[in-house]
Formats: C-alpha cells, structure tokens, sequence
C-alpha cells in the first residue's frame, strides 16, 4: 500500500540499516589495511586494495609494524624487495618495506623515513634512490597535501596540527565511499585468485601486476612499452638539466636525509637502485651519463661527510645482472631472471642486493662508493660498458630501441 | 556549497528544511525569510564577498522595477528608458565579470593591442541570475507582474535550489507559488523530493563524474597538438557528451528535488535531449529554461519586429513552403544565428563557446529549411515523421556529439584535432594488450589499418562499457519526469496519455519497494561524495 | 467570421508553416500539442496570422497566450488596421 508516510519510514530505516552494513563490511575486511583488522583466511588474507593507495595503507601499516629496520624508496623497492626475504641477518629483522609506488620522489624519501623514525625505535635504515630523481627539479607543491597532513611532523620536525583532522577523513572514507565498499567487495571476491595482488603487513607485495602483464603480453612487450615511456622522460630530464650548472637537484634532499638518520642514531645504506641495460642505453645514448656520473661523485661526497656512519651502493652497472637478453618479440612463455622491465628488478635481484650488502658470500657485483674510489669505478663502468654493449658479446637489445636512437659507442 | 558535497546533504539541507516547516508553520513570512536567509548563505559559503557583489544589483534592480511599475502604463516612453537603463546595467555586470577578459584578450589577438588581463572573481551563477533579473524587469515593464516587495524579489532572485545553476524561472511562474506553498511538513512533498534529489545525486556522482578522469587525458592530449586514434577522438566525443549530460541532467533533478521540499514546482528543464529527433526538438530538451528564454526575450522581439518591418517595406515576408530565399534568410536564418551566438557566448567567454553557438545557429537553420524544402515522398507529415525519426535521431545525436567536443576542448584546434581523429585521419589504433588478446581477428584488422599501440587496454574496456551503459540509459530508459509525472515532478508536468510498457513499470508510487529501491539509490550516491568530482555547469 | 472558420483559418497558416497537412488545432490546443511546433515556428506563425487577419498583437501578450482560444480571441478582439 502506498502512503508517503510509510515510504518516508521505510526509505530511511533501510538507509541506516544498508549504510550499517557498508561500515561494518569495510572494517571487517579492512580494504587498505588502515584499522589493522586481523586477516581472516578465506576473506581477507590477500589484500589487492592498497594498489593506488599505497602511501595510505603504508603509513598505517608502518605505524603497526614497529620495525628494527625500514626500506625507503620508489615502486622499485616496493615490489622489487622482500622484507620477509631470508637474506636479512637476524640483527636487522623485523623489516618493513616502505617504498611507495607511483612516482614518489627524493622528498617523499624523506617524509617516509622521518615518519618511520618518529613511530619506534628504528636502528637501520636502507634507503633506494633512482637516478632519474636527481635529473629535475621537483615543481613546488603548493600547500600541504593529503599524504603530508598524515605524518606526525611537519618537514620542520614540529607536531604536525592537521594530523587529527586527517586521520579522521582517512577513517571516515576507508569506511564510508562506494570506492571503499567496492574494493572490499573485491577483496573477498577474489580471495582465492591465485594472481591477485597482495600488499604484506610488511609493506611488501608480491608480483601479480608484473606477472599478469606477462602471462598476457610476454615479457618483449613489457620491456618494448617501458622503453619508449623511459626514452620519452630521458628527452624531458634532458631538456630540463641541460643549461643547470650547480650541484644536481635533490642532493639536498639527500643529504637532510644523512642528517636525520644520525641526529637519530640510525644506521643509513643509501644504495643506487639497479637499471636493466636497456634504461642505461637510452640515457648513454641521450648524453646524460656524465650527469649520472656527477651524481655518484656528488653522493659519494654526502656520505663521507657523514664520516663512515653512512654505506653507499652502487648498483647503476653494466654487469652480468642487468644485460640479460629479452625474449623476442611474441614469445609469451619465456621468462626473465633478474629484470621485470628496465626500471623494475625482480625479488632474486633484491635477495642478490641484500647478501651483498648485508650477508656473505655474495658475488661481485656493485661497489662501495666512496669520494677516494668513485672516478675510478666510473671509469671501469664505461670499460664494462664498451665491453658488453660496443662488444659482439653484448645484451640483445630490443631492435626497436636501437633504431630510435642510434648506438652511441664512441659517446660521450 | 555543492548539492553533492558532505556540508550541504548532512549539515546546509537538512537544517534548512526542518527549520522552514517550524518557522513556516507558525508563519508564512517567517519561514520565506528563513529560506531568504539560508539562500544567502548558501550563496556567501564558497566565498563571501560574493554576496557584497550581489547585493547592491539586487537593490538596484528592485528600485529599478518600482519605478518601472510606479511609471506603468502612464508614460510608456520613460518607463522603455528605465527598462533599458537596467538591461544595460546588467549586461554591464556581468560583462564585468564575465567578459572584460575575454574582450580585452580578443582585442589583443586581432589588433595586436597589449591591454593587461586582470583574475576577475566570477561570482557564481552569475550568468542565471542575471538573465532572472533581466527577464523580472521586461515582465514588470510589460505589465505581467504586479504586486511584489523587496522581500518576494529577493527570494525570488536567491532561491538556492536553483541559484547557481538554473533553470532560469519566471517570477510569475515562481511568485504565486511562493504564497500558496504549506510552508509545512508535508509527507507527499518530502517523499518526491527526495527520490528526486538522490536521483539526481546518482546520476551526477555515479554516472557523470566517474567520465571525468577517462576523458580529461584526451583533451589534454589533443590540446598539446597530438593527434588521437579513431577509437580515443570517439571515447572523447561520446564521453564528454554523456558526462556533461548526466552532470545536468543530474544537477537539474537535485534542484526539482530540493525546490519541492519546499512545496515548490520549477520548471521543466532537462527531458531527455539525447533522444531528440532533430536540432530544433533537441532544444526543446536540453537546458528548456534557457531556450525558452533566450526565444522569448531575443529571438521573438527580433524576429517580431524584422517581419513588421519587412511588411510595411511590402517585401515577401515568411510564408511556409512558399517562402522565398531572401525571407528565409532575414526572418529565420539571421535571428536564429545571432540567438544561438548569444546563447554560446552565455555558456562561456571564449572562442570555443562562440563557435559552439554559432554552429547550433547553423544546424537550427539547416532543420528548418529542410522542414520547408523537404521533398514530399509521403503524402502525409505523420507517416513521414515515422518514417523519418531513427534518420533524423541518428544526425542529430551525430551533430550534438560532434559539437559537444568543443565545449570541453580548450581551443578550436583541440577542436580540430579531435574531429580530424574521429573522422580517421589519424588511423586507428587498438592497445597491444588487446590486440595480442584478438587471435585472429588481429589479422583481420590489421590488414584494414588497424594498429596496435602502446596504450591501456584496460582504460580503453572502462571506457567503452562506461560509455555503453549510459548510453542505454540516455536512449532507452525515461526520465524521473515520466516516472515520477503522477506527482507533478516539475511545473506542467502531466502522465502520459498512453505510457509506454516501461513507463507503466517504472512508474513511481510511495510504497515499500520504490522506499527500498531508493534507499539503494541514495546510499550509492552518498557513498560516491567522497570523491573528486568535477562540477561542470559551475561557471555558466 | 465564426469561432470554426478562425481556427480552420489559423490551422492552415501553422500547417504551412511546419510543412504538416494534419494539424487541426481547437480552441484548446497548447503548443505542445502539435508535434515540431517550437518556441522558433511560433513566432512566425504570430506573425503570419498577424499579417492574415491585419492585426498586430502586443509583444507580451505574444509570450503569453495559454493556447489557441487566447489567440482567437485576442483576433476578435483587436482594432483592425
């Protein structure tokens, strides 16, 4: 029967009782693991939602975590090591992986690792930076953003005042938006998907992107793709850096980040994330090595000043890693070893970088850096380089790239 | 404030409503003033000196129709001078604002000059209100309206359901109204209001806003001077089309929604333009309230006094199928032009919106002369309209699409890109994702053309299944004016004579499964507040 | 002229001004009754019966005629020129 009065009542007693249901849903499964609810197998162990909130989900877990060391970095960190990875020393664990995919840059770095100090007691830090951060100046941002409203202290080290007001909508919408409801709903959906996505409690997550876009599209695609998106943003760091004469951008950065691990009594690994050969070639081919050059020398600089406290990597080779070939085109079967595509290594990478770093008898691969050695390992670099590019013994590099930009040998 | 925000649905509404059926309750006057009052507010929250720019033109306005209604009949040539005295001042007010701009960066492109741009603050809805308060004055000097004080003015001109985005009301549609609404709760009143407003929050949050972000990157694109696959220039078009048209569409059942809470009926403003059959029925559909406007206050004094004037010349003047080119010309072709240019100009400052105006001008002139220069295959109009309808749909939504790209391209040569893209020139390209997915239809294609290319495959599925949805709702599904017509959703609004199958189905009634249905509905709509939202009928 | 022949008067000057040999309006009909009879058709339909019947009606009355009988009558009721 049709009253106003009873529509008016029943509209809003299903409102309550539908939005009831939505809240409790979300914080049940917990989508981005904001609440920290316990996993419960079946339903919530995988959790996929963290995918395009990352900084998020990071920022809570981490707080969780109560690491002894974190990891510090860009996309690569995140999916490229593994927290959990046997590797570690005993010393060092527990470990959480705070690298933040989706173009974090030098800034973010430190932000992260300054929120991971403030929230416990944390003794190590590893933190991974991309060369390509330091071939541009980052545009000012204006104001504060949602993720910077989120740390506990502002850049100054002083309370952060707006965190309240945050914490409060981050609560509010990972419980109450349709974008919430529907990631939980796929969450428990997709549970049992043996290629769904996973972020770790420890921050790291497992490789179902990587390994779906190559089930689908083999792995020449994936490099072929991320080749021409690197050769696009080689010609725009160049344009950008090319009259700059000073000290290269975000040293800066890198250095405030030296000066907060020792004010705070943590041990820094700063280390140079590895490339496949493939990303070096289009910035050798671009003229830009000498400005990657510049930034070990400038890097190196930073960490002596820290008088032997701070470890600095340098994975940025030509080595035995990362000229592996890749399978030719419309091969969707073979895999790769070390690399997903140029930017990205994989775990047996980061397992390989841990041992170097941390464990033993690891192989020869990268070097210390240090302000006395750094001319002399980039000059064996462009040796290695003539060695296995300019050789017959080279990597295969993908022909498309080779007839974007030219050989190059005899540069710079 | 937003309808789709937190602050006004949980906070702003709320208050206001229960507020004016206590206040109404006791007295009429008490309960306009509350609505007066919030309707300032409303309009002061997105940034107060907005109300010190509206203020002092409401006041002046009112002393204006005073002294218009004062004059009267008495001495018809002073009062013309008054009335044209405030159409200029508020032409000059909003051109202020509006275009001093556009004019002066105009200026600097043709001649070269070098006047300096200054950041003007738009005030918001300050193109609607201000054809409001232009069309008060002719009413007031054409003796329509009678009898109103500054207190009916005002809330006639700030009523905040329909303040910042239309439709553009009449006072003497609004005003009688306003004096015999129950100023009380009313359950009937509420119950539509509400289906209304959350139809409209849906359509706006679920269905427009999600459109934003797939098409935002190709008129980036394509402003950048990079030319776009066949596929992406369509995605665009259509895209585009169907966001701006559930944003409206939307926005439009959100103000019908909130006025009833109230006790009052706007007029209709939004009836399903996509399914037109030809330009002119088109604008009978999109934005109702501005065509009517625009025909009663520009098109026919013009058209009115070019016919007389051609008469008393002794020249043809219209006729039908009879009348001759130079008659067509003057008396249809030229006013409709000049109309719609008004009426591009009135969407935006800017070269995009002139040639926007301008083309509707030509497409409006072309339907109209075939309607008189048509052949005359069928004997009759009726078997002909039939006939004719899925042809005649079929170029018009072609023509609104086409045109719709640059309402949203940012410079006519986006403009031209785009079109060039849709029509082919610069190939057609299928993401590698996909194509590699195709077996053997990947051959097939290629051999017409088709390439793969590095782009996403899984943006390219959201867009098309997005697309594909909201185009059977646009096309296929009534309105909320048909399925709520029993309940007179906006001014006029009647149930059909024979409803169709669907309508019968669809037809709302207060009971518990439509009470069920639209708590589904609102909740989703709630749920999608938290997210970006981009409000396009903002600054127009 | 009766209240029949005005209207069958008016119906031929609209069905020669929208091309439609159907329409037959009645003192009721409004505007949207007839099929294509938009706000631009309407004033040259004004216009033509204006010139027919050598009246000349008032802008505001023009925009606001309820329906057919309004205009019948304001034909009647007009000075002759």
């Amino acid at each position: 029967m049709a009253s106003p009065n009873r529509f008016l009542r029943t509209w809003t007693m299903m409102l309550c009782v539908l939005a009831g249901l939505v809240v409790a849903l979300n914080l049940l499964i917990d989508p981005y693991d904001v609440f920290g609810t316990p996993r419960i197998p079946g339903l919530s162990l995988m959790k996929p939602g963290p995918k395009n909130h990352a900084l998020l989900a990071k920022t809570y877990q981490e707080a969780r975590a109560h690491p002894v060391t974190v990891l510090i970095g860009s996309s690569s960190t995140h999916i490229g090591v593994d927290a959990a990875a046997p590797e570690w020393p005993e010393a060092m664990r527990p470990i959480y992986n705070y690298g933040i995919p989706g173009g974090a840059g030098v800034s973010t770095r430190l932000d992260t690792l300054r929120e991971a100090i403030f929230n416990g007691a944390i003794e190590n830090a590893v933190v991974f930076l991309d060369f390509q951060d330091f071939l541009a100046f980052s545009p000012p941002g204006d104001g504060m953003s949602e993720d910077d409203r989120r740390y506990h202290l502002l850049p100054d080290g002083k309370p952060n005042p707006y965190r309240r007001l945050q914490v409060a909508d981050d609560m509010f919408l990972s419980l109450a938006t349709m974008g919430s409801l529907t990631d939980s709903l796929k969450t428990v959906v997709f549970q049992r998907d043996p290629t769904l996505l996973n972020l770790a409690p420890d921050g790291s997550s497992n490789d179902a992107d990587f390994r779906n876009a190559f089930l689908a599209d083999g792995m020449h695609d994936l490099f072929a793709q991320k080749d021409d998106f690197e050769l696009e943003r080689a010609e725009r760091l160049r344009r950008s850096i090319a009259e700059w004469q000073g000290a290269l951008p975000n040293v800066d950065t890198v250095r405030a980040i030296v000066a907060l691990t020792r004010a705070n009594h943590v041990k820094l690994t700063l280390v140079i994330t590895p490339h496949h050969a493939d990303a070096l070639e289009i910035y050798w081919r671009i003229g830009l090595w000498p400005r990657i050059e510049q930034l070990k020398t400038e890097l190196a600089a930073v960490a002596d000043q820290a008088g032997g406290d701070v470890a600095l990597w340098d994975f940025l080779n030509y080595d035995q890693f990362n000229t592996e070939g890749v399978p030719a085109a419309g091969d969707r079967h073979t895999p790769t070893v070390w690399f997903w595509e140029p930017t990205h290594f994989k775990k047996h990478l980061g397992a390989v970088l841990i041992r170097r770093m941390f464990g033993r008898d690891a192989p020869q691969y990268g070097a210390l850096l240090t302000v006395a050695n750094v001319d002399a390992v980039n000059r064996r670099i462009r040796d290695r380089r003539r060695e296995r590019v300019c050789g017959h013994d080279g990597p295969e590099l993908l022909t498309a790239l080779a007839v974007k930009i030219p050989d190059g040998c005899a540069l710079p | 404030m937003l309808f789709n925000s937190y602050s006004f649905i949980f906070g702003f509404l709320p208050t206001v409503v229960i507020g004016f059926y206590i206040l109404g309750a006791r007295r009429r006057e008490w309960g306009l003033a509350w609505l007066t009052a919030a309707s300032l507010l409303f309009y002061a929250w997105w940034r107060p000196i907005n109300v010190l720019l509206i203020a002092p033109s409401i006041l002046i306005n009112y002393g204006l129709a005073r002294a218009l209604e004062k004059t009267g009949e008495a001495r018809p040539a002073f009062a013309r001078t008054i009335l044209i005295a405030g159409i200029v001042f508020n032409l000059c007010f909003l051109g202020y604002f509006k275009y001093l701009n556009f004019a002066a960066s105009a200026m600097n492109d043709a001649f070269g000059t070098g006047f300096v741009l200054t950041q003007l603050i738009l005030p918001l809805g300050i193109s609607f209100i201000t054809f409001q308060k232009i069309a008060f004055l002719v009413d007031v000097q054409a003796g329509r309206v009678s009898r109103f004080s500054l207190a009916d003015y005002g809330l006639f001109v700030l009523f905040f359901p329909q303040l910042i985005a239309g439709p553009i009301v009449h006072y003497r549609e609004m005003m009688p109204q306003f004096r015999a609404a129950p100023c009380r709760y009313d359950p009937e009143n509420v119950a539509v209001g509400i289906s209304l407003f959350f139809f409209g929050l849906a359509k706006k949050v679920i269905l427009a806003d999600p459109m934003s972000p797939l098409v935002a990157p190709l008129y980036a694109r394509a402003a950048a001077g990079g030319g776009q696959s066949m596929i992406d220039a369509w995605i665009a078009a259509l895209g585009f089309t169907l966001q701006i048209y559930f944003d409206f569409s939307g926005y439009s059942d959100m103000a019908l929604g909130l006025a009833r809470f109230f006790g009052i009926k706007l007029p209709v403003n939004f009836n399903s333009p996509l399914q037109a059959t030809s330009i002119i029925d088109f604008w009978l559909r999109w934005h109702v309230s501005l065509t009517r406007f625009l025909t009663a206050y520009i098109y026919n004094p013009m058209t009115l006094s070019l016919t007389r004037k051609r008469m008393a010349a002794g020249k043809p003047i219209f006729g039908g199928r009879n009348t001759s080119l130079p008659a067509f010309l003057s008396l249809l072709a030229m006013p409709t032009i000049l109309t719609m240019l008004v009426s591009g100009l009135w969407h935006g400052a800017g070269y995009t919106y002139i040639v926007w105006g301008l083309l509707h001008g030509v497409l409006l002139c072309i339907n109209h002369g075939w309607r008189l220069a048509r052949p005359r295959i069928w004997p009759d109009t009726k078997r002909y309209n039939v006939r004719m309808a899925p042809v005649g749909f079929i170029l018009t939504f072609l023509s609104v699409v086409a045109a719709m790209v640059m309402f949203r391209a940012p410079t006519l040569s986006a403009t031209l890109m785009l079109w060039k893209g849709m029509i082919g020139v610069y190939g057609v390209t299928v993401p590698a994702a996909v194509f590699s997915q195709l077996g053997e239809l990947a051959g097939w294609l290629s051999a017409v053309g088709v390439q793969p290319a590095w782009t996403s495959g899984s943006m390219l599925l959201t867009s098309t299944v997005r697309i594909g949805c909201l185009l059977v709702i646009a096309l296929a599904m009534p309105n909320t004016l048909r399925i709520l017509a029993a309940f007179e959703p906006a001014l006029g609004v009647k149930p059909d004579r024979t409803p169709s199958r669907l309508v019968q189905v669809l037809t709302w009634v207060p009971d518990t499964a439509w009470a069920v249905g639209l708590a589904f509905v609102a909740l989703a709509g709630m749920l999608s507040l938290g997210q970006l939202s981009e409000f396009l009928y903002w600054q127009f | 002229m009766t209240e029949q022949e005005y209207l069958a008067a008016l119906s031929q000057i609209l069905s020669d001004i929208l091309g439609d040999d159907s329409i037959a309006l009645t003192m009721d009909t409004v505007r949207e009754d007839v099929g294509g009879w938009d706000s631009f058709s309407y004033i040259n339909f004004i216009v033509a019966v204006e010139a027919e019947f050598g009246v000349k009606f008032r802008i505001a009355d023009v925009e606001s005629f309820p329906n057919v009988g309004a205009i019948v009558k304001a034909i009647t009721a007009a000075p002759r020129r």
